[in-house]
Protein backbone atom coordinates (compact mmCIF):
# COMPACT_ATOMS: atom_id res chain seq x y z
CA UNK A 1 0.00 0.00 0.00
CA UNK A 2 2.17 2.94 -1.51
CA UNK A 3 0.30 6.04 -0.85
CA UNK A 4 0.88 9.67 -0.63
CA UNK A 5 1.36 10.79 3.24
CA UNK A 6 -0.30 14.71 3.34
CA UNK A 7 0.73 16.02 6.29
CA UNK A 8 -1.77 19.33 6.48
CA UNK A 9 -1.00 23.11 7.42
CA UNK A 10 -1.66 22.24 10.75
CA UNK A 11 0.90 19.77 11.43
CA UNK A 12 4.33 20.49 12.67
CA UNK A 13 6.45 18.34 13.65
CA UNK A 14 9.79 18.41 15.52
CA UNK A 15 12.11 15.36 15.19
CA UNK A 16 11.86 12.41 12.61
CA UNK A 17 10.05 11.30 9.70
CA UNK A 18 10.77 8.69 7.93
CA UNK A 19 9.03 6.80 4.84
CA UNK A 20 8.61 4.94 2.00
CA UNK A 21 5.82 6.93 0.50
CA UNK A 22 5.48 9.83 -0.95
CA UNK A 23 5.26 13.11 1.61
CA UNK A 24 3.47 16.19 0.74
CA UNK A 25 4.87 18.61 3.41
CA UNK A 26 2.17 21.24 4.20
CA UNK A 27 3.16 22.44 7.27
CA UNK A 28 6.18 22.88 9.37
CA UNK A 29 8.70 20.40 10.02
CA UNK A 30 11.78 20.59 12.07
CA UNK A 31 14.62 17.78 12.21
CA UNK A 32 15.08 14.97 9.65
CA UNK A 33 13.49 13.73 6.93
CA UNK A 34 14.28 10.24 5.40
CA UNK A 35 12.04 9.12 2.61
CA UNK A 36 12.85 6.23 -0.06
CA UNK A 37 10.14 8.05 -2.70
CA UNK A 38 9.45 11.64 -3.02
CA UNK A 39 9.21 14.50 -1.19
CA UNK A 40 6.92 17.45 -1.94
CA UNK A 41 7.53 20.76 -0.07
CA UNK A 42 4.45 22.64 -0.52
CA UNK A 43 3.67 26.38 -0.75
CA UNK A 44 2.50 26.72 2.52
CA UNK A 45 5.06 24.27 3.91
CA UNK A 46 8.16 25.01 5.92
CA UNK A 47 11.18 22.74 6.54
CA UNK A 48 14.08 23.05 8.72
CA UNK A 49 15.64 19.72 8.07
CA UNK A 50 18.31 17.65 6.78
CA UNK A 51 16.69 15.95 3.85
CA UNK A 52 17.43 12.18 2.28
CA UNK A 53 15.46 11.62 -0.03
CA UNK A 54 14.91 10.37 -3.89
CA UNK A 55 13.34 13.14 -5.35
CA UNK A 56 12.29 16.47 -3.80
CA UNK A 57 10.59 19.97 -5.09
CA UNK A 58 10.62 22.38 -2.69
CA UNK A 59 7.68 25.24 -3.26
CA UNK A 60 7.46 26.23 0.44
CA UNK A 61 10.56 27.20 2.30
CA UNK A 62 13.69 24.41 3.14
CA UNK A 63 16.41 25.20 5.60
CA UNK A 64 19.06 22.34 5.78
CA UNK A 65 21.11 19.87 3.47
CA UNK A 66 19.41 18.03 0.73
CA UNK A 67 20.80 14.38 0.03
CA UNK A 68 18.76 13.32 -3.27
CA UNK A 69 19.28 10.12 -5.29
CA UNK A 70 16.82 11.92 -8.08
CA UNK A 71 15.95 15.23 -8.52
CA UNK A 72 15.72 18.21 -7.19
CA UNK A 73 13.46 21.03 -7.76
CA UNK A 74 12.87 24.37 -6.66
CA UNK A 75 9.96 25.65 -7.86
CA UNK A 76 8.88 29.63 -8.76
CA UNK A 77 7.63 29.92 -5.36
CA UNK A 78 10.01 28.09 -3.62
CA UNK A 79 13.00 29.28 -1.48
CA UNK A 80 15.72 27.54 0.20
CA UNK A 81 18.75 27.78 1.83
CA UNK A 82 21.31 24.58 2.68
CA UNK A 83 23.61 22.33 0.74
CA UNK A 84 22.18 19.75 -2.46
CA UNK A 85 23.74 17.21 -3.16
CA UNK A 86 21.61 15.23 -5.99
CA UNK A 87 22.18 14.08 -9.59
CA UNK A 88 19.89 16.52 -11.27
CA UNK A 89 19.02 19.93 -9.89
CA UNK A 90 16.39 22.36 -11.12
CA UNK A 91 16.20 25.89 -9.97
CA UNK A 92 13.12 27.45 -11.35
CA UNK A 93 12.88 31.16 -12.79
CA UNK A 94 11.79 33.37 -9.43
CA UNK A 95 13.16 30.83 -6.78
CA UNK A 96 15.64 31.41 -4.16
CA UNK A 97 18.45 29.54 -3.17
CA UNK A 98 21.59 29.99 -1.30
CA UNK A 99 23.98 27.13 -0.32
CA UNK A 100 26.11 24.89 -2.53
CA UNK A 101 25.27 22.55 -5.31
CA UNK A 102 26.24 19.17 -6.39
CA UNK A 103 25.82 17.14 -8.98
CA UNK A 104 28.33 15.08 -9.15
CA UNK A 105 27.46 11.25 -9.24
CA UNK A 106 30.16 9.11 -6.96
CA UNK A 107 28.07 6.18 -6.98
CA UNK B 1 27.45 19.90 4.66
CA UNK B 2 27.53 22.24 6.99
CA UNK B 3 24.15 24.36 7.28
CA UNK B 4 23.10 24.35 10.26
CA UNK B 5 25.38 27.40 11.70
CA UNK B 6 25.23 29.17 8.41
CA UNK B 7 21.11 29.12 8.63
CA UNK B 8 21.12 30.74 11.96
CA UNK B 9 22.37 33.92 9.89
CA UNK B 10 20.14 33.64 6.96
CA UNK B 11 16.63 33.31 8.92
CA UNK B 12 15.85 35.61 11.08
CA UNK B 13 13.96 35.09 14.13
CA UNK B 14 10.90 36.11 13.01
CA UNK B 15 10.75 33.67 9.90
CA UNK B 16 11.26 36.51 7.40
CA UNK B 17 13.51 35.50 4.88
CA UNK B 18 16.84 37.58 4.33
CA UNK B 19 18.12 38.35 1.55
CA UNK B 20 20.65 40.74 2.55
CA UNK B 21 24.16 39.25 1.94
CA UNK B 22 25.18 37.47 5.05
CA UNK B 23 27.70 39.98 5.58
CA UNK B 24 25.20 42.03 7.02
CA UNK B 25 24.30 41.15 10.44
CA UNK B 26 21.37 43.26 11.30
CA UNK B 27 19.64 43.75 7.75
CA UNK B 28 18.82 47.12 7.24
CA UNK B 29 14.76 48.26 7.14
CA UNK B 30 13.04 46.07 4.90
CA UNK B 31 13.45 46.69 0.81
CA UNK B 32 10.57 46.03 -1.54
CA UNK B 33 11.78 42.31 -2.15
CA UNK B 34 12.09 41.84 1.73
CA UNK B 35 8.55 42.48 2.43
CA UNK B 36 7.01 40.72 -0.16
CA UNK B 37 8.55 37.82 0.94
CA UNK B 38 8.30 38.38 4.57
CA UNK B 39 4.50 38.56 4.25
CA UNK B 40 4.30 35.21 2.32
CA UNK B 41 6.21 34.14 5.10
CA UNK B 42 4.09 35.48 7.66
CA UNK B 43 0.49 34.09 6.26
CA UNK B 44 2.35 30.53 6.43
CA UNK B 45 2.91 30.82 10.17
CA UNK B 46 -0.15 32.49 11.07
CA UNK B 47 -2.00 29.08 9.03
CA UNK B 48 0.11 26.39 10.30
CA UNK B 49 -0.36 28.32 13.68
CA UNK B 50 -3.85 29.10 13.82
CA UNK B 51 -6.10 26.49 15.58
CA UNK B 52 -9.03 27.63 13.95
CA UNK B 53 -7.60 26.37 10.52
CA UNK B 54 -8.92 23.34 9.29
CA UNK B 55 -12.66 21.61 10.36
CA UNK B 56 -13.02 18.99 7.84
CA UNK B 57 -9.13 19.20 6.93
CA UNK B 58 -7.32 15.86 7.70
CA UNK B 59 -4.11 14.55 7.60
CA UNK B 60 -3.23 10.74 6.36
CA UNK B 61 -0.08 9.32 8.00
CA UNK B 62 0.56 6.61 5.39
CA UNK B 63 1.66 2.76 6.91
CA UNK B 64 5.32 2.97 5.68
CA UNK B 65 5.62 6.29 7.51
CA UNK B 66 7.77 6.57 11.17
CA UNK B 67 7.46 10.21 13.13
CA UNK B 68 9.76 10.64 15.78
CA UNK B 69 9.87 13.11 18.21
CA UNK B 70 6.70 15.58 18.41
CA UNK B 71 3.81 16.10 16.47
CA UNK B 72 1.30 18.81 16.90
CA UNK B 73 -1.84 19.02 14.77
CA UNK B 74 -5.08 21.52 14.46
CA UNK B 75 -6.52 18.71 11.94
CA UNK B 76 -7.77 15.52 12.15
CA UNK B 77 -4.91 13.10 11.75
CA UNK B 78 -5.90 9.13 10.63
CA UNK B 79 -2.56 7.33 11.09
CA UNK B 80 -1.66 4.21 9.51
CA UNK B 81 2.26 4.29 10.47
CA UNK B 82 4.09 4.76 13.72
CA UNK B 83 4.46 7.65 15.48
CA UNK B 84 6.94 7.74 18.13
CA UNK B 85 6.26 11.49 18.80
CA UNK B 86 3.91 12.88 21.27
CA UNK B 87 1.55 14.01 19.62
CA UNK B 88 -1.36 16.57 20.51
CA UNK B 89 -3.84 17.79 18.37
CA UNK B 90 -6.85 19.89 19.42
CA UNK B 91 -8.63 17.59 16.90
CA UNK B 92 -9.35 14.04 16.37
CA UNK B 93 -7.19 11.04 16.07
CA UNK B 94 -7.82 8.20 14.45
CA UNK B 95 -5.42 5.01 14.63
CA UNK B 96 -5.73 2.83 12.34
CA UNK B 97 -5.14 -0.92 13.04
CA UNK B 98 -1.63 -1.00 11.01
CA UNK B 99 -1.20 2.06 13.14
CA UNK B 100 1.11 2.30 15.92
CA UNK B 101 1.71 4.84 18.26
CA UNK B 102 4.30 5.28 21.09
CA UNK B 103 3.76 8.08 23.06
CA UNK B 104 1.74 10.28 25.13
CA UNK B 105 -1.72 11.46 23.26
CA UNK B 106 -3.25 14.37 23.82
CA UNK B 107 -6.37 14.89 21.80
CA UNK B 108 -9.94 16.04 21.61
CA UNK B 109 -11.21 12.42 20.07
CA UNK B 110 -9.60 9.62 19.81
CA UNK B 111 -10.92 6.10 18.26
CA UNK B 112 -8.08 3.37 18.34
CA UNK B 113 -7.82 0.63 16.49
CA UNK B 114 -4.27 -0.35 16.41
CA UNK B 115 -1.51 0.17 19.02
CA UNK B 116 -0.68 2.45 21.45
CA UNK B 117 1.59 2.41 24.48
CA UNK B 118 1.49 5.50 26.38
CA UNK B 119 -1.66 7.55 28.15
CA UNK B 120 -3.94 8.87 26.27
CA UNK B 121 -5.75 12.26 26.96
CA UNK B 122 -9.03 13.09 25.23
CA UNK B 123 -10.84 16.33 25.94
CA UNK B 124 -14.11 14.93 24.41
CA UNK B 125 -14.11 11.22 23.69
CA UNK B 126 -12.07 7.82 23.53
CA UNK B 127 -13.23 5.03 21.52
CA UNK B 128 -11.01 1.45 21.39
CA UNK B 129 -12.30 -0.57 18.98
CA UNK B 130 -11.75 -4.82 19.03
CA UNK B 131 -8.70 -4.15 17.26
CA UNK B 132 -7.36 -1.64 19.65
CA UNK B 133 -4.40 -2.62 21.85
CA UNK B 134 -3.46 -0.01 24.58
CA UNK B 135 -0.97 -0.45 27.40
CA UNK B 136 -1.44 2.95 29.49
CA UNK B 137 -3.33 5.33 31.16
CA UNK B 138 -6.84 6.56 29.45
CA UNK B 139 -8.28 10.05 30.71
CA UNK B 140 -10.82 11.49 29.25
CA UNK B 141 -14.92 12.03 29.94
CA UNK B 142 -16.51 9.75 27.80
CA UNK B 143 -14.70 6.42 26.51
CA UNK B 144 -15.81 3.37 24.80
CA UNK B 145 -14.40 0.19 25.12
CA UNK B 146 -15.45 -2.36 22.03
CA UNK B 147 -15.78 -6.13 23.09
CA UNK B 148 -12.72 -7.42 21.83
CA UNK B 149 -10.15 -4.52 23.11
CA UNK B 150 -7.10 -5.29 24.93
CA UNK B 151 -6.12 -2.41 27.64
CA UNK B 152 -3.84 -2.20 30.31
CA UNK B 153 -4.12 0.75 32.38
CA UNK B 154 -5.48 3.62 34.33
CA UNK B 155 -8.70 5.24 33.39
CA UNK B 156 -9.73 8.17 34.80
CA UNK B 157 -12.88 10.09 34.09
CA UNK B 158 -14.48 13.01 35.30
CA UNK B 159 -17.41 13.49 37.14
CA UNK B 160 -16.72 10.92 39.68
CA UNK B 161 -15.66 14.41 41.48
CA UNK B 162 -16.16 13.57 45.43
CA UNK B 163 -16.49 9.72 45.54
CA UNK B 164 -13.37 7.98 46.97
CA UNK B 165 -11.78 5.17 45.68
CA UNK B 166 -12.69 2.00 47.50
CA UNK B 167 -10.90 1.00 50.13
CA UNK B 168 -7.66 -1.61 48.82
CA UNK B 169 -7.83 -5.04 49.62
CA UNK B 170 -4.99 -5.60 47.74
CA UNK B 171 -5.97 -9.42 47.92
CA UNK B 172 -4.86 -10.42 44.69
CA UNK B 173 -4.63 -8.72 41.38
CA UNK B 174 -8.51 -9.58 40.13
CA UNK B 175 -9.54 -8.30 43.28
CA UNK B 176 -8.03 -5.16 43.52
CA UNK B 177 -7.84 -4.62 39.59
CA UNK B 178 -11.40 -3.55 38.52
CA UNK B 179 -11.58 -0.65 41.28
CA UNK B 180 -10.98 2.46 39.33
CA UNK B 181 -12.90 0.76 35.88
CA UNK B 182 -15.84 -0.39 38.48
CA UNK B 183 -15.87 2.86 39.38
CA UNK B 184 -15.89 4.61 35.87
CA UNK B 185 -18.51 2.04 34.65
CA UNK B 186 -21.78 4.00 34.79
CA UNK B 187 -20.30 6.00 32.53
CA UNK B 188 -18.77 3.40 30.44
CA UNK B 189 -21.13 2.47 27.25
CA UNK B 190 -20.18 -0.85 26.13
CA UNK B 191 -21.26 -2.30 22.81
CA UNK B 192 -22.22 -4.19 20.98
CA UNK B 193 -23.37 -6.72 23.36
CA UNK B 194 -22.02 -5.99 27.34
CA UNK B 195 -20.01 -9.14 27.90
CA UNK B 196 -19.53 -10.80 31.66
CA UNK B 197 -16.87 -8.08 32.29
CA UNK B 198 -16.54 -5.47 29.65
CA UNK B 199 -13.97 -3.79 30.40
CA UNK B 200 -11.93 -5.63 33.15
CA UNK B 201 -8.44 -5.72 32.12
CA UNK B 202 -7.02 -9.02 30.72
CA UNK B 203 -5.44 -11.72 33.03
CA UNK B 204 -2.12 -10.37 33.31
CA UNK B 205 -0.11 -12.33 30.49
CA UNK B 206 3.03 -10.45 30.33
CA UNK B 207 2.62 -8.99 27.33
CA UNK B 208 -1.21 -8.94 25.78
CA UNK B 209 -0.25 -5.91 23.27
CA UNK B 210 2.36 -7.62 20.85
CA UNK B 211 3.75 -4.44 19.43
CA UNK B 212 4.37 -5.63 15.41
CA UNK B 213 7.70 -4.48 13.99
CA UNK B 214 7.64 -3.17 10.95
CA UNK B 215 10.93 -1.39 10.79
CA UNK B 216 11.08 -1.15 14.61
CA UNK B 217 14.07 1.23 13.74
CA UNK B 218 16.87 2.04 16.14
CA UNK B 219 14.99 1.08 18.96
CA UNK B 220 17.29 3.70 20.45
CA UNK B 221 14.64 6.12 20.33
CA UNK B 222 14.40 8.57 22.84
CA UNK B 223 10.53 8.79 22.91
CA UNK B 224 9.17 4.73 22.91
CA UNK B 225 11.34 3.87 26.11
CA UNK B 226 11.03 7.28 27.60
CA UNK B 227 7.20 6.98 27.94
CA UNK B 228 6.51 4.11 30.20
CA UNK B 229 9.75 4.53 31.77
CA UNK B 230 8.59 7.86 33.26
CA UNK B 231 5.07 6.68 34.27
CA UNK B 232 6.94 3.37 35.33
CA UNK B 233 7.73 4.94 39.00
CA UNK B 234 4.24 6.16 39.50
CA UNK B 235 2.55 2.98 38.59
CA UNK B 236 4.41 0.52 39.90
CA UNK B 237 3.93 2.54 43.07
CA UNK B 238 0.13 2.68 42.64
CA UNK B 239 0.53 -1.15 41.42
CA UNK B 240 2.74 -1.99 44.13
CA UNK B 241 0.08 -1.10 46.79
CA UNK B 242 -2.59 -2.80 44.84
CA UNK B 243 -0.81 -5.75 44.10
CA UNK B 244 1.78 -6.49 46.39
CA UNK B 245 2.27 -10.00 45.56
CA UNK B 246 1.82 -9.81 41.95
CA UNK B 247 4.55 -12.57 40.74
CA UNK B 248 5.23 -10.16 37.32
CA UNK B 249 6.31 -6.58 38.24
CA UNK B 250 4.23 -4.11 35.59
CA UNK B 251 7.20 -3.03 34.37
CA UNK B 252 7.99 -6.30 32.36
CA UNK B 253 4.45 -5.95 30.80
CA UNK B 254 5.85 -2.56 30.10
CA UNK B 255 9.42 -3.12 28.68
CA UNK B 256 8.43 -6.61 26.99
CA UNK B 257 6.11 -4.30 24.75
CA UNK B 258 8.80 -2.31 23.31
Amino acid sequence: MDGTTVLGRTIEIDGEIEGAEDLVIQGTVRGRIVSKKDVTVDASGSVEAVVSTHNLSVNGRLQGNVDATGRVEIGDSGRMIGDVKAPRVVLADGSKFRGKIDTAQED
Amino acid sequence: MNPPKRKKRDWSEDGTWDTAVKASPAPPPATEERRTVSVSMDEAVAVAAAPVAAEGASTTIGPSIVVRGRLISHEDLVVHGRIEATLRSSRDLRLEASGIVLADVEVRSATISGTVVGSIKATERVELTAEARVVGDIDTPSLVVHDGARFRGDIVMAGLEGMARPAKKASNRTAAKPRPVAAAAAAVVVDPEPTPEPVVIPPSRPAPVVVPAPSMGPAASPVSPATPVDQAPARSRRQAAAEPESPAPSKRGWFSLG
